[in-house]
């Protein structure tokens, strides 16, 4: 194991054909891996910041804090009054309630199914209740687009039903002058304003609703139009799915949903398309689906081509990445269809075969050649392939797209198609666009806005917030006070989803019914009461309204079903076989035949939905604030993602300030050069730079700055989904930084060194030839001596022995495990400021590793719990036996005994202990678990805690338990009832979520677990294992199936170098 | 000028300082120890409550089982104090309109919780379960003695780490028949050491003494 010299380093960064020549050292043979650019680059912010033991300078205020003199004040002053109470704690009160529903048991949690809806999709999920509070969301195992997962929105809306900055009140807003009024004087008004309505049969009436599929709001709907026949309904979502209906009406002459059965597929081409990202239609599921061949063991994988502009969690999985810009995907598929049409079966009833596009870049010889293996492997594989266009892409990909299923016997085997319930509701900005004209030219007198936030999310140049102030009476309903509700003249609270009676559609069409957790925190209404307040209904009742939507449910025993179970059974829209229509060819514009990069002026611009907080919805929400993106490992942030390659020809350096000049619109924020991005393809996400979201996202009335760059000022209605013409400048470096979590845990150059050294002995990957030759290539990785103890192992164990396993296979970096551990264990939010010093307090991280060339960086993702090793380096360090072994393997943490040297961080192998610099809780948001308050505001927050997991204090390490509250809840009730533990029966809290199963915990004295046989699997291993510290997570290597025709012949040298050597 | 002098009994004080130093420190730590120990702080700890409900009545005279009320604790952490409709069961038909009962029945008519003063309150970072007790066989009489003779609920035992463990490490000695929990006067058959002995094995009683038993 010779260190990695600087010369390789170096040769890997400069691109340089030389690099593997450096092989003569016997080292190349590994893969390099590096986190981030600025550490591949060894850039001189990097090298200073590896240099300093702690990523900042220490300070000891805590955020916002009143100086220390101060400090010492208000201490000596709670000092003697603490005196006064001497000897016991404080007065503690138990409050039962007057009469217990049957079945309550005090101090215990309960599930109830119910269904969170985003973008016309309900996916359904379990909620907790634990004394009546909703505390943690799980996936419904019975939910098509859940199987038992839930994305980190969803876990993280939890948080959002709790926030203190959600609406309280009615308002009224009369030239600017903001007044609190209540739904009783709102009753009153609509019922004047009706009255003047239906004289006209509602002519001046315009609703504009978010996109839902809700039986029962469909219902209210229907009668509204009926009160009033001349209002118009507006559906209208900045997440459009405009591109697949239109492109299923080319194709089919009528709107049909897509559903892809990609765990009949052996060949997965995504066409710019995060197949398996949360929100994508059925994103969960289909992540579930298409992990499902990816074991090496079942002897058979799958191979997923990823064809994309920005690395997205598909590309990460993907065998095979090409980079192209997204504009150019058209251009790419008319060149399949051309190839494919040629050899595949002809079907003369679809029409002719595209020309072959003459474009410039499908002669560069790294496009042509990757193409021809698409191509080639797709037509090996007739029946058993799928081709997936991304949602923003235009009708003419969807239209291609299903050309190529239907000529590759695709259809019925691996796509399917449905009816689509909401093909008359389709958001389409167009129609945005009528209404905005209809406002201005004074046409519209009553304007009811449910919910979304159009005057923030509305496509720029239609000035939709000053059109808006046009309608004589505007009505927002909204979960805050925001961008819309102050240009509106009424703001009425909407209830949160669990607070809230309701119904909604899967992406199959399956109905789930919404049930509420809690009455409404702060008194608001739903959309779908809102509506029938309109339709005439002075007095609604969700819980009434839906039941009449639901006559089949009329008996008490089948309405308590289809709440017990979350789903109705049968409602799935029917599967339909539609027939395809020829198509044209497709027309191709300059900027689709273009070159692969692009200089200012050439450059295309993607707007795409925030993997956080979707369109801006969730941006006052800290966890996902927070959490670290996927990729970018950005917090509290977003920024203008370009390639290595287009940065350098623009003179753009890593977090330069740049301007992006989209037309006469433009945007400065920070640049982030993202490896694997395409040439000449930008990217920015939507929903960052709120000015009225709250105190977390950004609150401008009260100094709150917006959190990163608003986009939607650059999008317009030529400009929707992607922009061409784009140019960008930079103004270099300024002081504003972003807060990423992918640098912080560098240590020193030593430990630089020994981190490149031992990086493909942490993320072991193969390829699928080279497991079948060698299975137990795995553990060949590291060359070690026998492991030998000091001393005999002081537990035997015999009980339970918790243990994990992770499998890189099937980990596609989604981070929902991240947000899971956050809402299960109380994690504290610490702010931007202290992400940005290495405090962050998540105990789970996704590490993401980079490989190869910066241009064409593959991914790796590895989620890096407590690794509760038997010979815990951590245990032996600590004075107060803080930290100890329990009789199962855990390494306990007892925070009541933690006086905080961070011993044990510095001697913990894999850096997963946190430190509480501060009181967090209520330093940064203000929360008092356990002091009592009168402040209402602290109250609603604290009731976010799960009571099961202490609540630490500054001062006090803490780590990941492998959610031992779980545990020993599971053990108690078994034990009560004199049973064993069934294996499965104990789920962590990140296991649980997981969409595609990649982390299994379970008992490894149970032979017959299944954490106990994916241990055994040769191509488990342990990390840093040869340190003999005997970690009980171990992890599943990473086996990718590359087609041979694609891989490079110095690497197929390499590998089997590997082998001998 | 006159020179002070120390007279010739302050020769002794140097031997006097040696005992005292010597025992001052041993009686401050003694104090301290027990002064501020649970013993001394907690236990006996006997808070008003807003109802001057009787155990000594209701759970000594007549007879009422524990769970009668506390129905939960074979099943939760908790042994859940009683929702005012529990109250009403009996005091709906008698005593019907005794002044001491106002607040039950306030309670059970607006849905107003009572607010009971909680006397066993052991640290938020401590997590005990009532369910794991009493099915294993730990009587009620163990932690909250003799609550049947109780007119005035009040801290019995210091509910301090030291006083779990000392149970948790040698169980034997408070085992009885699960059927027997609820009994306040249950005495072993014969040798309590022999009995409680047998019973752990019979039924497999371990109780752990790892940090995350408790703390999590």
């Amino acid at each position: 194991m010779s260190s990695i010299s600087d010369k390789k380093r170096l040769s890997v960064l400069s691109n340089s054909p030389s690099a593997p020549a450096s092989s003569g050292t016997g080292e190349a043979a590994r893969p390099t891996y590096w986190k981030s650019l600025a550490e591949l680059e060894q850039s001189p912010e990097f090298l200073e910041l590896a240099a300093r033991e702690f990523a900042a300078p220490l300070d000891q205020e805590p955020p916002n804090s009143p100086g220390r003199r101060r400090f010492m004040q208000v201490m000596g002053a709670s000092m003697s009054l603490a005196g006064l109470d001497a000897c016991r704690w404080r007065e503690d009160k138990i409050l039962p309630l007057s009469r217990r529903p049957e079945g309550t048991v005090p101090g215990s949690s309960r599930y109830f199914a119910t269904a969170m809806e985003l973008n016309g999709n309900a996916v359904g999920l379990y909620a907790s209740s634990y004394d009546g509070r909703p505390i943690k969301i799980e996936g419904n195992p019975a939910h098509p687009d859940s199987l038992g997962a839930a994305s980190a929105y969803h876990q993280a809306s939890v948080l959002g039903l709790y926030d203190p900055d959600r609406s309280d009140t009615v308002v009224t807003r009369a030239g600017g002058a903001r007044t609190a009024s209540s739904w009783a004087k709102f009753g009153k008004a609509l019922g004047e304003l009706s009255g003047s309505l239906r004289a006209s049969g509602g002519a001046g009436l315009r609703v504009l609703a978010e996109r839902s599929s809700s039986p029962a709001l469909a219902e209210q709907k229907r009668r509204l139009l009926a009160a009033f026949p001349q209002a118009k309904w507006v559906t209208f979502e900045p997440i459009s799915t405009d591109g697949p209906r239109a492109g299923s009406v080319l194709s089919f002459g009528k709107a049909y949903r897509t559903h892809y059965a990609l765990e009949a597929a052996q060949i997965i081409v995504t066409l710019d398309a995060d197949v398996v990202h949360p929100t994508f239609p059925s994103g969960m599921a289909n992540a579930r689906a298409l992990t499902k061949n990816r074991a090496a063991e079942a002897g058979e994988m799958s191979r997923i081509y990823a064809i994309e502009s920005s690395v997205s969690s598909t590309g990460g999985l993907s065998d095979h990445r090409l980079a192209v810009k997204s504009s150019l995907i058209k251009a790419v598929l008319a060149q399949l269809d051309a190839a494919i049409s040629a050899k595949a079966n002809a079907l003369p009833e679809l029409g002719a075969a595209q020309d072959k596009p003459a474009a410039e870049f499908l002669k560069e010889a790294k496009v042509a050649k990757f193409l021809d293996a698409v191509a080639a492997d797709l037509l090996a594989n007739v029946g058993k392939s799928v081709v997936v266009p991304g949602q923003h892409q235009p009708a003419e990909v969807h239209a291609l797209a299903h050309r190529l299923n239907a000529i590759l016997g695709n259809v019925g085997r691996t796509v399917f198609y449905t009816e689509d319930e909401l093909a008359e509701e389709q958001s389409d900005v167009l129609a945005l666009k009528a209404l905005t004209e209809e406002l201005g030219a004074g046409k519209v007198e009553t304007l009811l806005v449910i919910g979304g936030n159009p005057v923030f999310t509305a496509p720029s140049d239609l000035a939709f917030g000053d059109a808006l102030a046009k309608a004589k009476t505007s009505i927002h309903l909204s979960l805050y006070e925001d961008e819309t509700s102050l240009r509106s003249s009424w703001h009425l609270p909407a209830a949160h989803y669990l607070e809230s009676w309701g119904d909604g559609r899967a992406w199959n069409g399956t109905v789930s019914i919404v049930q509420p957790l809690i009455a409404p925190l702060h008194g608001g209404k739903t959309a779908l009461e809102l509506v029938a307040m309109f339709a005439g209904n002075a007095q609604p009742n969700g819980l009434e309204l839906v039941r009449a939507t639901h006559p089949e449910l009329g008996s008490e025993h089948a309405w308590r079903r289809a709440m017990a179970s979350g789903v109705l059974d049968g409602t799935a829209s029917a599967r339909v076989e539609p027939k395809l229509k020829p198509l044209g060819k497709v027309a191709l514009g300059e900027a689709e035949l273009g070159a692969l990069g692009g200089g200012n002026g050439k450059l295309e611009l993607v707007f795409a939905i925030d993997p956080k907080i979707i369109d801006g919805r969730f941006a006052n929400n800290a966890w996902l604030q927070e959490l670290p993106e996927s990729m970018t490992k950005l917090t509290w942030d977003n920024a203008v993602m370009i390639s290595p390659r287009t940065a350098k020809e623009l003179g753009i350096k890593d977090a330069d300030s740049v301007t992006v000049n989209v037309g006469n619109r433009q945007l400065t924020l920070l640049a982030l050069i993202a490896p694997g991005h395409a040439d000449g393809s930008l990217k920015i996400t939507l929903g960052h730079g709120r000015t009225a979201a709250g105190h977390v996202g950004g609150l401008v009335s009260e100094s709150v700055d917006p959190v990163g760059a608003n986009a939607y000022a650059l999008r317009s209605l030529e400009a929707y989904e992607l922009a061409t013409g784009v140019s960008v400048q930079s103004h270099g470096t300024v002081s504003y930084r972003v807060a990423s979590t992918q640098d912080i845990y560098t240590v020193g150059e030593i430990g630089q060194q020994g981190t490149q050294e031992r990086l493909p002995e942490l993320v072991r990957e193969g390829t699928f030839e080279e497991y079948k030759k060698n299975p137990k290539f795995v553990e060949e990785v590291v060359e070690h001596n026998p492991l030998l103890s000091l001393w005999v192992p002081p537990v035997s164990y015999d009980g339970h022995k918790w243990g994990m396993s992770i499998d890189l296979n099937k980990c596609t970096g989604c981070s929902a495990c991240v947000t899971a551990c956050q809402a299960e264990n109380n994690i504290p939010v610490v702010g931007k400021e202290n992400v940005a010093k290495g405090r962050e307090m998540l105990w789970l991280r996704v590490d993401r590793y980079y490989k190869g060339e910066p241009e064409d960086a593959e991914v790796a993702f590895q989620p890096i719990p407590c690794q509760q090793c038997e010979n815990a380096p951590c245990e032996q360090v600590c004075p107060v036996g803080a930290t100890m072994h329990s009789h199962e393997g855990l390494n306990d943490m007892v925070y009541n005994r933690c006086i905080g040297t961070r011993y044990c961080s510095n001697n913990c192998p894999y850096k997963v202990r946190r430190f509480n610099y501060f009181n967090y809780n209520i330093d940064t948001i203000g929360i008092t678990p356990y002091t009592p308050t009168d402040d209402p505001k602290a109250k609603v927050k604290a009731m976010v805690f799960n009571p099961e997991v202490t609540v630490r204090s500054r001062g006090v390490m803490e780590k990941c338990t492998f959610c031992v509250q779980r545990i020993q809840n599971v053990k108690i009730k078994a034990k009560n009832v004199k049973r064993p533990i069934e294996d499965g029966e104990i789920k962590t809290a990140c296991q649980q979520t997981c969409p595609t199963g990649a982390i299994v915990f379970g008992d490894l004295n149970d032979g017959k677990a299944q954490v106990a046989g994916l241990q055994r699997l040769p191509r488990s291993y342990a990390l840093l294992g040869e340190l003999n510290n005997k970690p009980r997570v171990q992890y599943l290597a990473r086996i990718k199936n590359p087609n041979p025709a694609l891989t490079p012949a110095e690497a197929n040298a390499e590998a089997s170098k590997t082998e001998h050597g | 000028m006159n020179l002070f002098v120390f007279p010739r009994w302050a020769n002794k004080t140097r031997q006097i300082a040696g005992v005292v130093l010597g025992v001052a420190p041993l009686y401050l730590i003694s104090l301290i120890w027990y002064g501020a120990s649970p013993k001394t702080t907690d236990v006996g700890y006997m808070p008003e409550q807003p109802v001057p409900y009787s155990h000594a009545l209701h759970a000594g005279q007549l007879g009422i089982d524990c769970r009668y009320c506390h129905s939960t604790v074979e099943d939760s952490s908790h042994a859940a104090v009683p929702p005012a409709q529990t109250c009403m069961n009996c005091h709906s038909k008698i005593w019907t309109t005794s002044p001491k009962l106002a607040l039950i029945r306030e309670s059970y008519a607006t849905g107003k919780a009572v607010e009971w003063v909680k006397v066993h309150d052991l640290p938020d970072y401590a997590y005990f379960n009532h369910s794991a007790h009493v099915t294993r066989g730990v009587g009620c009489v163990s932690c909250h003695g003799r609550v049947d003779q109780m007119e005035k609920v009040y801290q019995h035992e210091p509910l301090s780490m030291g006083w779990c463990l000392d149970c948790h490490r040698n169980p034997e000695p408070n085992l009885r028949p699960v059927e027997e929990v609820t009994n306040m006067t249950w005495k072993a058959p014969g040798d309590p050491g022999v009995f409680g002995k047998e019973f752990r094995e019979k039924n497999h009683i371990a109780p752990p003494t790892d940090c995350s038993t408790c703390h999590r």
